[in-house]
């Protein structure tokens, strides 16, 4: 590295400069690769493929075994069923975002360019939600395009069955929003990955244990403790908004649609205030 | 107070307040007091204006360990609002520019420490800034990479029309790479200095011998030469500052220590080092060195402050 090798190097540039919104797309498209591990060791995907896999398992396995009675797993119950791999996935690949940009300390390199320190968390959190909304609306569909493609009568099926697209976009999208949210204003409070990742497991854990043992008392209502858990306020919006007849919907939601709703609204603002707060403070 | 266009060197013992400094013209801190600008441009109303036309080389660690360094310098010339296409090329002429090749396929974390500052440098060069901001640039670098990455500031602020605004504790650092130089003591602006004023040739000769120094002295101070001995050697004052006087000196003092057996260790036109120069200036001194019109200044400021 001789002084000599140097002067092959620097040249102006003249060229085009694009809009900050160009730059906020590089960062939510850089955050997407980050949390699916695209560009990055082999380790780095490992999370995201087992969750995907593990998550859509039940999905291909219904399709193929599905009778004439229809598909044994039913939309409105698969929430349920794999809700433990999404918090996973949350907890283990948002803090690669928010607490691994504040440890390697590239925050005073994107502040000190031409981004809002609002529009670089924006930008990360949109990333976050959109990497979930992925992961979950991934196994809906291949319930719903398989049971329409295992169908005897395919096309009398579609006409029957295209609505469901619906409820599979919304309960995708509650839970996008909702999950990712609540992970991403833990993760942007520390640098330190591993205490992130343990505090959106631990918080999920708290807050479902809260509500069971709540529940078991008689101080509060059942109908009340259940909203002090959002993974069970996303369970049974799940399963009001797919309509499908079934007992165990029907005992355990014992509020309306729109109250389930309003709690995510509500889940999700609370974080989302958090994220614009801490975006002002962080270390730059 | 305001600073030229050129290579200016910010100078201040740990802790003086540098970084502050540096961190407050970027807009990454609020100045608590005072107002500053850069390019014409005041750091709290125009800061995004401000930061469209600098980079900024940050004092600490900031490469994440499993990217390479391309990538890493190419997505920083992305969020700059460079074109994909350009910010990939920028990527890697400016990483040639700062003399890495094929190590900028491998993760950052199997870099050496000299190899992280040319990173450093280079994704704050990406988007050919107008004005570049260096915290410790030579941080962590051993006298080698510290001359490369002093030649490298030098180079790129001389060849290539940016100004370039870098800190460091060490003067002897700055003295040697800067046209001017600011210092700061304890959170305050103290004084600034064009460099060429005040390293330039003053009328002395230092020399040195090995030998009988009383005797060289003394047949010197017979023929007429003004000295006076210090703790290494003697100072000869020339009677006027013509290149023939210095030359007539030297002659005198290389006969004398030929006539004397005495070996000579150091015989050179004395230069105002800038070190001395600071510590004459006496706090009283603060604010004021205001030398240079405000039109040719990369960054003005009053005295600025951060809590």
């Amino acid at each position: 590295m001789t002084s000599t090798i140097h002067d092959l190097g620097y040249r102006r540039y003249d060229g085009e400069r694009l809009s900050t919104r160009s730059a906020w797309n590089a960062l939510f498209v850089q955050g997407m690769r980050t949390l699916f591990g695209f560009g990055r060791p082999a380790r780095a995907k490992a999370l995201p493929v087992f969750v995907l896999v593990f998550s859509s398992l039940p999905a291909v396995i219904s399709v193929f075994i599905a009778s004439e009675t229809g598909l044994p797993v039913r939309h409105s119950a698969y929430f349920a069923g794999v809700s433990i791999l999404y918090v996973l996935f949350a907890a283990a690949q948002t803090p690669e975002l928010f607490s691994r940009d504040q440890a390697n300390r590239v925050l005073p390199l994107v502040f000190s360019r031409d981004l809002s320190r609002w529009q670089y968390a924006s930008a990360r959190l949109l990333s976050v939600i959109l990497s979930l909304f992925v992961m979950m609306i991934v196994p809906q569909l291949i319930l719903w395009l398989g049971g329409i493609g295992m169908a005897e009568d395919t096309v009398a099926t579609f006409q029957d069955r295209w609505p469901v697209i619906g409820p599979i976009l919304a309960v995708s999208t509650l839970g996008g929003v909702m999950l990712g949210t609540i992970a991403s204003a833990i993760s942007f409070m520390t640098p330190r990955r591993h205490l992130a990742t343990a505090a959106i497991v631990g918080l999920f854990i708290v807050l479902g244990a809260a509500t069971t043992a709540l529940g078991s008392t008689s101080v509060v209502e059942a109908k009340t403790s259940q909203l002090f858990n959002p993974i069970m306020v996303l369970d049974l919006a799940n399963r009001l908004l797919f309509d499908e007849p079934s007992r165990l919907a029907a005992r355990a939601a014992a509020n309306p649609l729109s109250v389930y709703i309003g709690m995510i609204a509500v889940y999700s603002a609370l974080s989302l205030a958090v994220v614009w707060w801490r975006s002002q403070k962080v270390d730059a | 107070m305001s600073i030229p266009a050129g290579i200016t060197g910010v100078v201040g013992a740990n802790g003086a307040g540098k970084s502050t400094f540096l961190r407050i013209l970027l807009g990454l801190l609020e100045p608590s007091a005072g107002t500053a600008a850069v390019l014409g441009h005041d750091v709290v109303r125009d800061r995004r204006l401000i930061r469209r036309l600098v980079g900024y080389m940050p004092e600490h660690d900031c490469l994440p360990p499993d990217t390479s360094a391309a990538e890493f310098v190419m997505h920083l010339g992305r969020l700059s609002g460079l074109p994909p296409v350009a910010a990939r090329e920028r990527a890697a002429e400016v990483l040639r520019h700062v003399g890495l090749f094929e190590e900028r396929y491998r993760p950052m974390g199997t870099y050496s420490t000299g190899m992280q500052q040319r990173v450093k440098l280079a994704q704050a060069l990406v988007h050919d800034p107008r004005l570049l901001v260096l915290d410790e640039p030579t941080n962590g670098l051993d006298p080698a990479g510290r001359d490369e990455m002093l030649a490298l500031v030098r180079r790129t602020g001389s060849e290539f029309g940016i100004s370039v605004l870098v800190s460091s504790h060490l003067l002897g650092e700055l003295e040697r790479t800067c046209t001017s130089i600011v210092a700061i003591e304890r959170g305050t602006l103290r004084h600034q200095i064009a460099v060429d004023a005040l390293t330039s040739e003053i009328p002395q000769l230092a020399v040195e011998i090995d030998g009988d120094a009383d005797g060289v002295v003394g047949v010197l101070l017979r023929e007429g030469w003004e000295i006076s001995r210090d703790r290494t050697g003697f100072v000869l004052t020339l009677p006027s500052g013509e290149r023939e006087t210095a030359a007539r000196a030297a002659d005198a003092v290389r006969d004398a220590c030929v006539t004397f057996g005495a070996g000579l260790l150091r015989l050179e036109r004395g230069r105002t080092r800038l070190d001395a120069l600071f510590a004459d200036h006496a706090p009283s001194s603060a604010g004021n060195g205001n030398t240079v019109p405000a039109s040719a200044s990369a960054v003005t400021a009053t005295p600025v402050r951060a809590t």
